[in-house]
């Protein structure tokens, strides 16, 4: 276990036993790519946002049963936000008076900036990445994006190593295909 | 600012809450609650498949608990047949709760006391622990695996609606 790994232990632990500090403190190391993921996930920044908002919030309320894999909590964050984006009005619905208080009082739309980011080859990726199941993109990024080892993945999703690198590598064969059917050149995934 | 960070602002508030959050004192529902629902469910499958026989018409749905989310290398741990009136389908939630109440009892799995009750498309409403699903299997059966509803898929099952047939 890093040095990191080890302290991100301890802070979660501090978390858990009820120091705002502590809970404050993960929220500064893993919003960020939380963010990025629900924006993966939910493609209009302001619904990122909340996302975001909501996977910190059930992190809290669930955080006695939290999985802690390689001494990090980012894994658990990261499935979490796939689940709460795919059930985002549910979730808004238990969340909406949290959510209410932390809403600046102007909204900036901040679409039009992340439309005029995408490349037409990252646009492509992002196509094909669509079209393939719930699963495979689940396990595209964590394994692909987010960088999490196959067994930690394996520990989060509850399945076996062997199965996770099996269906990642599926996963791959099919997003290589949907690429190829429509952008022969691209090889790598540029989520 | 880049479109790929949090707004600062919605950042710094979001980050206020959760630090207002953390500080208040833990309001812990106790899991009794759901023990006792948990059992209520047991009790009444159990009541339904006794009284049953002499029913005029009634069919029986086989529920599988699995522990891991996968079929090809797992054995069920445990099957339940429940006898049910026709016309009164087994509900997803009641088919799931059957699973997690064997869950509870380390019947199924050894994480006794960690399981959440949940629907499968993620219901929010329980706290803590394994989300579990429930799929129909190309069989008619009922498949209960931990995971969320994209297991179904995964696995090349019918994630289950409200009812199932």
């Amino acid at each position: 276990m890093s040095t990191s790994s080890a302290s991100e232990t301890g802070i979660w632990a501090s978390a858990v036993l009820g120091d705002p500090d502590a809970f404050a403190q993960v929220f500064d190391l893993h919003h960020a790519r939380v963010y990025r993921h629900a924006l993966r996930m939910a493609v209009v920044s302001a619904d990122a946002e909340d996302v975001t908002a909501m996977v910190f919030f059930e992190a809290w309320r669930k955080r006695h049963s939290v999985r802690v894999v390689d001494g990090s909590i980012v894994g658990w964050l990261l499935v979490t936000t796939t689940n709460i984006a795919r059930n985002q009005r549910r979730a808004l619905r238990r969340y909406e008076a949290l959510l209410l208080r932390v809403h600046p009082e102007d909204v900036a739309d901040h679409a039009p900036a992340v439309l005029e980011s995408i490349d037409p080859a990252r646009h492509e990726v992002n196509r094909a990445f669509t079209q393939l199941s719930p699963g495979d993109q689940q396990l595209l990024v964590l394994c692909l994006v987010e960088r999490i080892p196959p067994t930690a993945v394996a520990q989060l999703l509850r399945l076996r190593p062997g199965t996770v690198r099996t269906r990642l590598s599926r996963a791959k064969t099919r997003l290589r295909g949907l690429l190829n059917d429509s952008a022969p050149t691209l090889e790598e995934p540029a989520l | 600012m880049s479109s790929h960070e949090i707004d600062p602002q919605y950042r710094e508030r979001l980050r206020a809450t959760l630090h207002e959050m953390a500080s208040k004192p833990a309001h812990r529902t106790k899991t009794v609650v759901a023990l006792v629902a948990v059992l209520g469910v047991l009790l009444s499958c159990v009541v339904l498949v006794g009284i049953q026989p002499w029913a005029a018409r009634d069919s029986e749905v086989v529920v599988s608990c699995y522990s891991l989310a996968e079929m090809s290398e797992t054995e069920p741990f445990e099957s339940v047949t429940v006898t049910r009136p026709e016309g009164d389908p087994l509900s997803a939630r009641q088919a799931i709760k059957l699973c997690a109440a064997l869950w509870s009892e380390g019947v199924v799995a050894s994480q006794s006391g960690d399981v959440d009750f949940l629907s499968g498309d993620v219901d929010f409403q329980s706290s803590g622990g394994v989300p579990l699903t429930a799929c129909v299997t190309p069989e008619g059966d009922i498949a209960v695996l931990p995971g969320v509803n994209l297991v179904c898929d995964d696995l090349g099952f019918h994630p289950i609606g409200k009812e199932l047939p």
